[in-house]
């Protein structure tokens, strides 16, 4: 199977892997900790990831045509490559359930008031499956196509948010006196980011080059960029007081738009319900890839579509026995954290010191 | 093929998941307005649900008629009897997306407006753009004038506020508006008032919500500084004397600026309106000379100025709240200040300067003094 993405595509997986969830709560969350320096905090976390991000691009672009399994156990021996694979597929599986019940959490509450949350989830999860099956290289292509339309209604959906809302909301922009509250608030901001060591899935190739380091780090920032317009436009829709308390803070910015000038389109619920959905889609459906990338080098004689029927089937009865836990959501926004920052920056550092360190020898 | 069943896979899931238990537009009771209302003890709700199909009923005088919207009432001890007890009246599940206007009665605002906003804030299908409004006249009679029009009373009162924000001649407060107010420490805003006029709906001022609860209501004639104060683009007549006789003038809000100051622990304010002034005609034919257009100019800005003293006099002396937004201005330029202060009590003892700046121009097209040579 054929299994290369070119950079532009790896722009459009950066971009709806790190914002499809994000997106929802992110408002929420940075009023609740920056308050009026939301927009500080996501400029530092976005140059703080920019860096993660080129530490992943360069040791993928050391091994050319190989994912992190293969080169890991050459780096640190067999052993050691299986355990990070193994870490991975936890960590991923841990998102993968938490994303699935968001998705599942969001539908019922905002849009499916009377729908059983396992019919949703029934509905999803075969497509998820069988996009992973098919691979990476055909989900790029899928990445690149929906991307377009996200970056172009996104955008454009929380420019005129930006126009009707309350500038004095998000004012004063900027407090010193509340500066160590900017910086703190970072920890919060870190969730939002989470994503990039999908990349580490990807064989990279010639064609990808030094530039996609470049396109990377660009891509991380221009992301925090559009997190700032979001989290900014909704603040000024919904008020920094009151959004604190909506979960789906972007769903409700939404809601609270008209444009009286579109008879056809005066409400723009539609828009996220359709184009902000098929992000979140694709977001999940890349996680459950990356986990069926891992399976397949772990599992080497199991087929892929066994492993992707088998994983479908546990990711499904993980999420109807996870539901009824108490904390869940909690639990893995506060340990998903620590597990994503080993999985982003810490391992591929750590990687990347070795690869350079016995490249520097040879 | 496999990319055919890969797409429809991928548009069912995106389009059709969970989609089994939507209702046809039909099957449900769209509500335009939604009026909540105190009576003793009870809390009632009185909706207005358009007939998407008219019903032919017979009127009180016995008259056959087309009825395009039905008013329907319930009470309850609490909110939720209230809504148990109307959907046993409903034949179809009630839709609140299609709500136009949310009026509170003054005995429901006088009892708190913040639960029942609180219960919109969670009822998903409440859009938090929904305007709301208050009103003295009986509910029923309000929502009854529109019964056989084809504009329901929601829409009716929503085109009112919609048509006079425009100009600047009403403020409009929307639920997600009133639910950040109710947020912050300093909560004091307005509503707009509607009442039954004649037999017509209309602005009859505004509702003064303090903490959550009704404490005044200031009438539609002294509501024109509150506009200039808060709203950013006003347009509104003005009558001016000069000499022995009158000139109507158009007055357009240009720029405003308000300044706030903290010295020594007091607090103050430098608001400037730049004006533009359009003599529109003037009770004479002619005669209109450069000393009655600087009169008129200086009798205007009196007026101006005082309609605003008098809005800022009223919400300091006579009201005791600031619900013309004085604290948002103070807490942007001094946040760590107003994080420390009380503003119900400080801004009782601020001090307001209110300076005026207008350009009267004396007729556009139309010359009042031409210059005859026969």
């Amino acid at each position: 199977m054929k299994s290369g993405v070119t950079n532009r595509q790896i722009v459009f997986i950066l971009l709806l892997t790190l914002t499809s969830y994000s997106v929802v709560d992110i408002s929420r969350a940075m009023a609740a900790s920056a308050g009026y320096g939301s927009w500080f905090t996501l400029l530092i976390t976005s140059i703080i990831f920019s860096a993660v991000g080129i530490i992943v691009v360069s040791l993928a672009n050391m091994y050319k045509g190989q994912m992190m399994h293969e080169y890991s156990c050459k780096l640190i021996g067999n052993f050691g490559g299986y355990a990070v694979s193994i870490y991975y597929v936890v960590y991923f599986s841990l998102i993968v359930v938490f994303l699935g019940l968001q998705l599942a959490t969001i539908l019922k509450a905002d849009f499916f008031p009377k729908t059983p949350k396992a019919a949703i989830l029934l509905a999803g999860i075969p497509v998820f499956c069988f996009i992973a099956y098919k691979g990476i290289t055909a989900l790029a292509r899928l990445f690149e196509m929906i991307g377009m339309f996200y970056i172009v209604v996104g955008t454009t959906v929380h420019v005129i948010m930006f126009t009707q809302g309350n500038p004095n909301y998000i004012l004063p922009l900027f407090n010193k006196a509340d500066i160590g509250n900017y910086f703190a608030a970072i920890k919060d901001a870190i969730f939002p980011f989470l994503g990039i060591e999908i990349l580490l899935i990807i064989p990279f190739s010639k064609e990808n080059g030094k530039k996609s380091i470049i396109t990377t780090a660009l891509t991380v920032f221009a992301i925090g960029l559009f997190y700032i317009l979001i989290v900014e436009s909704c603040i000024m829709k919904l008020g920094m007081n009151d959004i604190v308390h909506y979960n789906s803070s972007i769903i409700v910015a939404i809601r609270d738009m008209e444009l009286p000038f579109l008879d056809f389109m005066k409400r723009l619920d539609v828009l996220f319900l359709t184009v902000g959905f098929m992000g979140f889609f694709l977001g999940i459906t890349i996680v459950y890839t990356a986990i069926t990338e891992y399976l397949c080098r772990i599992f080497k004689n199991a087929k892929r579509m066994m492993i992707v029927i088998v994983l479908g089937a546990l990711s499904f009865a993980a999420c109807l026995i996870l539901d009824t836990v108490e904390g869940f959501s909690d639990f893995v926004t506060s340990v998903g954290i620590y597990l994503g920052i080993g999985a982003g920056a810490l391992i591929p550092g750590l990687l990347l010191i070795i690869a350079k360190r016995r490249k520097d020898i040879a | 093929m496999r990319n055919t069943v890969f797409i429809l896979l991928l548009i069912m899931t995106l389009l059709f998941t969970a989609c089994w238990d939507a209702l046809d537009i039909n099957a449900k009771d769209l509500t335009t307005a939604v009026v909540v209302d105190k009576i003793g003890e009870d809390y009632a709700f009185i909706v207005e649900v358009a007939n998407l199909a008219p019903k032919k009923t017979n009127g009180e005088k016995g008259e056959s008629e087309d009825e395009n919207y039905s008013i329907v009432d319930s009470k309850g001890k609490t909110f939720a009897d209230a809504r148990a007890n109307l959907d046993n009246k409903l034949d179809k599940p009630i839709f609140l997306g299609t709500v136009r206007m949310l009026v509170l009665t003054e005995n429901m605002a006088k009892e708190g407006v913040g639960e029942y906003l609180y219960r919109l804030r969670n009822l998903y299908e409440y859009r938090k753009a929904l305007n709301i409004v208050t009103t003295s006249s009986d509910p029923e009679n309000l929502l009854e004038l529109q019964k056989g029009s084809p504009v329901s009373a929601g829409h009716t009162i929503e085109d009112i506020l919609n048509k006079l924000y425009k100009t600047g001649n009403t403020i409009e407060t929307s639920a997600s508006d009133a639910l950040e107010k109710l947020s912050s420490e300093h909560t004091c805003f307005l509503l707009p008032d509607i009442n039954i006029i004649g037999e017509a709906i209309a602005l009859t001022g505004y509702s003064v919500i303090h903490d959550s609860y009704y404490i005044d209501q200031i009438p539609i004639t002294e509501t024109k500084g509150i506009n200039f104060i808060l709203n950013d683009k006003v347009e509104c007549i003005y009558v001016v004397p000069f000499k022995d006789h009158r000139a109507t003038v158009d007055v357009e809000l240009k720029k405003k600026k308000i300044t706030p100051f903290y010295k020594n622990k007091k607090i103050s304010f430098r608001t400037e309106f730049e004006l533009d002034g359009l003599v529109k005609y003037l009770d004479i034919n002619d005669g209109f000379d450069e000393e009655s257009q600087r009169e008129v100019e200086k009798n205007l800005k009196q007026m101006i100025e005082k309609d605003i003293n008098s809005a800022i006099l009223k919400s300091q002396k006579e009201i005791e709240c600031d619900y013309l937004d004085f604290d948002e201005v103070f807490r942007i330029k001094f946040p760590n200040e107003y994080e420390k202060m009380d503003w119900y009590k400080a801004y009782l003892d601020s001090y307001i300067e209110v300076n005026i700046e207008l350009e009267l121009d004396p007729g556009g097209d139309y010359d009042y003094n031409p210059e005859i040579k026969r």
